[in-house]
């Protein structure tokens, strides 16, 4: 069973992204901050991909990322942000993302996404 | 005073016979006298007492005449009273003139008249004895010429008594003599010592009367005493026995001596000299006859004396003749030397051995002024006025040539003496004495001032005329006609090189450089001379000294100056070199304002006061269809109907002096509304007014000028959006997001679902027939739908903010559009509001334009939008067989790609606002309202493209998408 970590300070975007893909069957971990996500990650919480919200409370979602692959590189990142003029930037394309991994709100049909987190877990091999 | 010194020598007499013969013809005459009367007898010795008158003039003094106390008087008037009182008359005078006395004494109302006894008369009247002879002598101011017989008097003016017996005598003997009759002998003598006329002829004695008693000095007898003519008492024919008597009482007055006291008294003093020899010779005839007998007797005994005497008398005769020629030689050339140097305007002058002057004539003293005690005794040096240096030498070599006693002539000096001040020119020559001593010189001398002063003053006025001609910068010169130069002005001379005098007398043809130049100068020349008629040659060419090429105007006029030999061509000419220049200038200027005028994009009208057209530049020209020279005159409304309204600001302009605009002026043109600047602008300048309308088409700058505005407004809502996005974005997630869960979680195919409802005892099919009988499933999707519209909204919101050229690339527009027309079929909204697939696609695509450089997914996006607006407009519309055409083509500097369809299109109001943002036309709901604007946006800002759409309504609209080929055109 895959995990996937949400880490979105809007609560009804977590928690409809957490209920749609675990109604696709998958384990969601989601938190309103990056710290909080991190201590869950600290505390063994495992995950393969990672679902980053760019403007949250604590920190900036590139930094997040960037600090997150440090620590997990295995862990893959989809970008959900509300801003229209979100570009990645070249380090993080440098750890493989691309403009295919960034999602802009609002997600009208959340199965696109959906479909890439399972791309991705199973890239993965599975499991954590 | 002796008559001889009054008259020099006028009559020619010897002088022997002056000398002691008139007394003895005197007494002769008396002895005559009684001889007569002894022969006639006394007729009527008896002294009766009778009256008798007796007429006789009154104006022939010493004989008859009213004295002072107005009484007659005179010798024939006394020795009638003499007459009377022995012939025991009563004699009374009635004095008048001759002619009425003649009348008097016909008619019988005078008895006796005293008359000059002629022939002529002798056939109306008796005349009694001579009561004594008269001679008539011609009387003449001292310059005059003498004369010898009165036949010399021809063409002269002789004064005479009026009606007098010469008047008569002198008409008939010449009519060419220029009688002036006076009623007075004394008369005819003061008017002739007065200056006028040659000659005054009277009776000897009345002359000399006159002469003496009015102490006429300046006259002499110029003749002989002439035409002898005896004074008698003329009676009437049946009165001989008064004749008789008349002789009879003569005969006694001689007898008795009182002829002769009356002669000496009356005649002695006037008469110096006897009468003429002729006239005493005859009396002595007549007295000698009876005497002949006793001088036969002693005719032997004085033969041999007599033969001597006649001898020593022809001898005599012959040495005065000889001496009568000299003097009167003499005479004359005294006469003729006093008469020249009196009238002449020069003097004689005299100078002794030492050069000192010893005479000065008359006119030397009239002249200068100069009293003599001032000249005489003195040199001419020394009268002289020096001013100069000149004038010091001048008498040097004078006084030099004096000393050396050689001839001079012509020496000319100036003299400066009180108020005179004169030019004087002397000529003299050395005199000698018989001995060939030098005895000084003598020469004439004249006044040259009045010459000089007209040679100065002729000098000065050349002078003046020569400064004036020689300031004028034009040219003047005078040639002859071989082309000699008769007179060059200093402009003429410098254009040659040279100086006036190195000019003039020069040929032209040695001067001037340019032989066709001269020729034709010279043919101008001859022309005018031979023509006589001025010319003006308007331009011709003429090269200077320098080589420079100068234009001419020249006017040549013939010209006859008497100190030219021949006939002269007098030019002035007139460098209109710079003229022509500035002429060609101006020329060049106003086709090269005229061009500047054409080149003008704006229409320019220029007008007078009154609205009536003077100038149209190109532009007008075109758009009015109407050529500049066909308008001019016209009224500009004809023309220009859309300016009609314009007349009371041209009016305004030129009133106020100032521009005068009227911005944006719709204005209809062929039929399409056009928006255009109008200024109208006063033109003052000198002697004319009017103004110039400006028009400027502006309707591009509008219609760019309000899509600005637009974009400016789009960008706002660009900032807006970009600040605000991801505001709304997180919310619309949540509805969006939430609808989805919503609807996935109430829908019974998911095993979870059913695996809950199970659990909690619902059955989920019921619970849907329940959501869609309540249409709650309905409003889901409207909450769905609704979100995405707003998602939409912002999106299009966000697309108003510049992006950068990262994802620019060359794009096939071939395969673009393919992708998009491949899309707009897909594409959901359109499916869901109409089928693409009613609507005929037509490609037209040019074969040459494949790639444009764009950002492909934006440009898909404004391709899209215009296809939906099309679609939808036809559907709305209903249009039959709806068409969309896409066309491209390849322009100079665009790629342009045209959506054009056949549907309603638009009216004018809604094609000024078809780009502005959240305008539609459409339902509300049916669009964003941003589509076209957003496409606008696109193509112009992003892509420095440009949109543009014409329609009309029922006519289809035609959007026009040009994209720059150039990199640059996208900065």
């Amino acid at each position: 069973m895959s995990w996937v970590l949400i880490v979105d300070d809007e609560e009804m975007i977590r928690e409809n992204l957490k209920a749609y893909l675990e109604d696709e069957g998958m384990q969601v971990a989601a938190f309103e901050t990056v710290s909080q996500a991190m201590h869950w990650l600290q505390e063994g919480g495992r995950c393969a991909v990672c679902i980053m919200d760019m403007r949250l409370p604590d920190m900036d979602g590139n930094t997040a990322i960037r600090a997150l692959h440090t620590l997990y590189p295995d862990m893959e990142f989809l970008v959900h942000t509300g801003s229209s003029s979100y570009t990645l930037p070249e380090d993080l394309r440098a750890i493989g993302l691309d403009d295919g991994r960034v999602y802009h709100k609002p997600l009208n049909d959340m199965a696109p996404l959906a479909v890439a987190v399972w791309t991705l877990t199973a890239q993965q091999g599975g499991a954590v | 005073m002796s008559g001889s010194s009054l008259s020099p020598c006028p009559i020619r007499r010897p002088a022997w016979w002056r000398t002691g013969l008139a007394p003895w013809i005197r007494r002769l005459t008396r002895i005559y006298l009684l001889v007569t009367l002894a022969v006639t007898g006394p007729a009527a010795a008896a002294p009766t007492v009778r009256s008798i008158i007796i007429g006789s003039r009154d104006n022939i003094p010493p004989y008859a005449f009213i004295n002072e106390q107005g009484h007659p008087d005179g010798f024939n008037i006394n020795l009638l009273r003499t007459l009377g009182e022995v012939m025991g008359w009563q004699v009374q005078f009635r004095l008048g003139p001759r002619a009425q006395m003649q009348q008097d004494l016909e008619a019988g109302r005078i008895d006796a008249l005293l008359l000059l006894d002629t022939a002529e008369r002798r056939e109306t009247f008796l005349f009694s004895n001579a009561l004594t002879l008269i001679h008539f002598q011609a009387f003449a101011r001292r310059d005059t010429p003498t004369i010898q017989q009165f036949q010399e008097l021809r063409n002269r003016e002789a004064i005479i008594l009026r009606g007098g017996f010469l008047h008569d005598y002198l008409q008939r003997l010449d009519p060419d003599i220029q009688l002036i009759p006076v009623d007075h002998e004394a008369d005819a003598l003061r008017l002739l010592a007065a200056g006028e006329h040659d000659y005054a002829v009277v009776s000897e004695l009345g002359g000399r009367w006159a002469q003496q008693h009015y102490h006429l000095s300046n006259l002499v007898a110029a003749s002989p005493p002439l035409a002898p003519r005896g004074y008698a008492l003329a009676v009437r024919r049946e009165h001989s026995e008064l004749r008789e008597q008349i002789n009879q009482g003569l005969a006694i007055l001689t007898e008795t001596g009182r002829y002769d006291s009356l002669y000496n008294h009356w005649l002695g003093e006037v008469l110096q000299d006897p009468h003429g020899l002729a006239a005493m010779l005859s009396y002595t005839v007549w007295v000698l006859t009876p005497l002949t007998v006793i001088a036969i007797a002693a005719l032997f005994w004085s033969w041999l004396l007599r033969r001597q005497v006649a001898q020593r008398t022809r001898q005599l005769q012959w040495e005065l003749s000889e001496r009568q020629q000299a003097e009167a030689a003499l005479r004359e050339s005294e006469a003729r030397f006093r008469d020249v140097t009196e009238a002449a305007s020069d003097w004689i002058w005299e100078m002794d051995e030492n050069l000192c002057f010893t005479y000065l004539s008359e006119r030397f003293y009239a002249l200068t002024g100069i009293a003599p005690h001032h000249v005489i005794g003195r040199a001419r040096w020394e009268l002289s006025t020096v001013e100069s240096a000149a004038d010091q030498q001048k008498w040097q070599q004078h006084r030099e040539m004096l000393e050396k006693h050689l001839p001079f002539r012509d020496f000319i000096y100036h003299t400066t003496r009180r108020l005179s001040d004169r030019h004087l020119k002397i000529s003299g020559k050395p005199i000698y004495t018989a001995q060939g001593k030098f005895a000084g010189y003598r020469g004439t001398g004249t006044d040259i001032t009045e010459q000089v002063k007209a040679a100065t003053a002729l000098h000065d006025s050349e002078l003046l005329l020569r400064q004036i001609i020689d300031l004028v910068p034009h040219m003047i010169f005078a040639k002859d006609r071989h082309g000699h130069f008769l007179l060059a002005n200093r402009a003429t001379a410098e254009a040659y090189g040279v100086t006036v005098d190195d000019l003039v007398n020069r040929s032209h043809r040695a001067i001037h450089l340019v032989d066709e130049e001269i020729e034709q100068m010279l043919a101008d020349d001859r022309e005018v001379i031979d023509s006589g008629v001025s010319k003006l040659i308007a331009e011709e060419s003429f090269t200077d000294h320098t080589g420079r090429v100068r234009i001419m105007q020249t006017i040549k006029i013939p010209l006859v100056e008497p100190s030219f030999n021949e006939p002269a061509a007098l030019g002035v000419s007139f460098d209109i070199t710079e003229q022509k220049h500035a002429k060609e200038e101006v020329a060049r200027m106003r086709l090269y304002l005229k061009n500047i005028i054409d080149s003008m994009p704006s229409i320019l009208i220029g007008v007078d006061p009154w609205g009536y057209i003077t100038v149209l530049n190109q532009p007008a020209e075109q758009s009015s269809g109407v050529s500049w020279e066909a308008a001019q005159g016209r009224y500009f409304g004809e023309v220009f109907p859309q300016l009609e309204q314009q007349f009371e600001q041209i009016r305004q302009a030129i009133r106020f002096g100032r521009p005068i605009k009227t911005p944006r002026m719709m204005l209809e043109v062929d039929g399409a509304p056009r928006y255009a600047d109008i200024m109208v602008y006063p033109l003052i300048t000198d002697g004319a007014s009017g103004a110039v309308i400006r028009w400027d088409d502006v309707t591009a700058r509008v219609r760019i000028e309000s899509m600005m505005v637009q974009t400016e407004k789009m960008l706002s809502v660009g900032g807006l959006a970009a600040g605000m996005a991801h505001e709304i974005n997180n919310p619309l997630g949540a509805i969006l997001q939430g609808s989805q869960n919503i609807l996935r979680r109430i829908s019974p195919d998911m095993p979870q679902n059913r695996a809950v409802a199970a659990a909690i005892g619902v059955d989920l099919d019921q619970i849907n027939r329940y959501l869609e009988q309540r249409r709650i499933l309905h409003f889901l999707e409207g909450i769905r739908e609704a979100g995405t519209r707003a998602a939409k909204i912002v999106t299009d919101m966000l697309s108003f903010s510049r992006r950068s050229e990262s994802q620019f690339g060359p794009v096939d527009l071939e395969d673009m559009l393919e992708t998009v027309l491949r899309l707009a079929a897909s594409d959901y909204d359109l499916k869901k509001s109409f089928d693409f697939k009613h609507i005929t696609i037509e490609r037209d695509y040019d074969a040459t334009l494949r790639v444009v450089y764009c950002d492909k997914t934006e440009i898909e996006q404004v391709i899209l939008n215009l296809l939906k607006n099309s679609a939808q407009a036809m559907t709305e519309d209903g249009t039959f067989s709806p068409t969309i055409t896409v066309r491209t083509r390849q322009e100079k500097n665009f790629a342009l790609i045209e959506v054009i369809d056949n549907g309603p299109g638009m009216d004018e109001k809604t094609l000024k606002r078809i780009f502005e943002p959240f305008f539609t036309t459409k339902e509300v709901g049916a669009g964003t309202g941003l589509g076209l604007s957003v496409s606008y946006f696109i193509v112009t800002e992003q892509h420095n493209g440009r949109l543009s759409v014409t329609s009309k309504p029922g006519q289809g609209a035609c959007f026009s998408i040009r994209l720059p080929f150039t990199r640059e055109a996208l900065t």
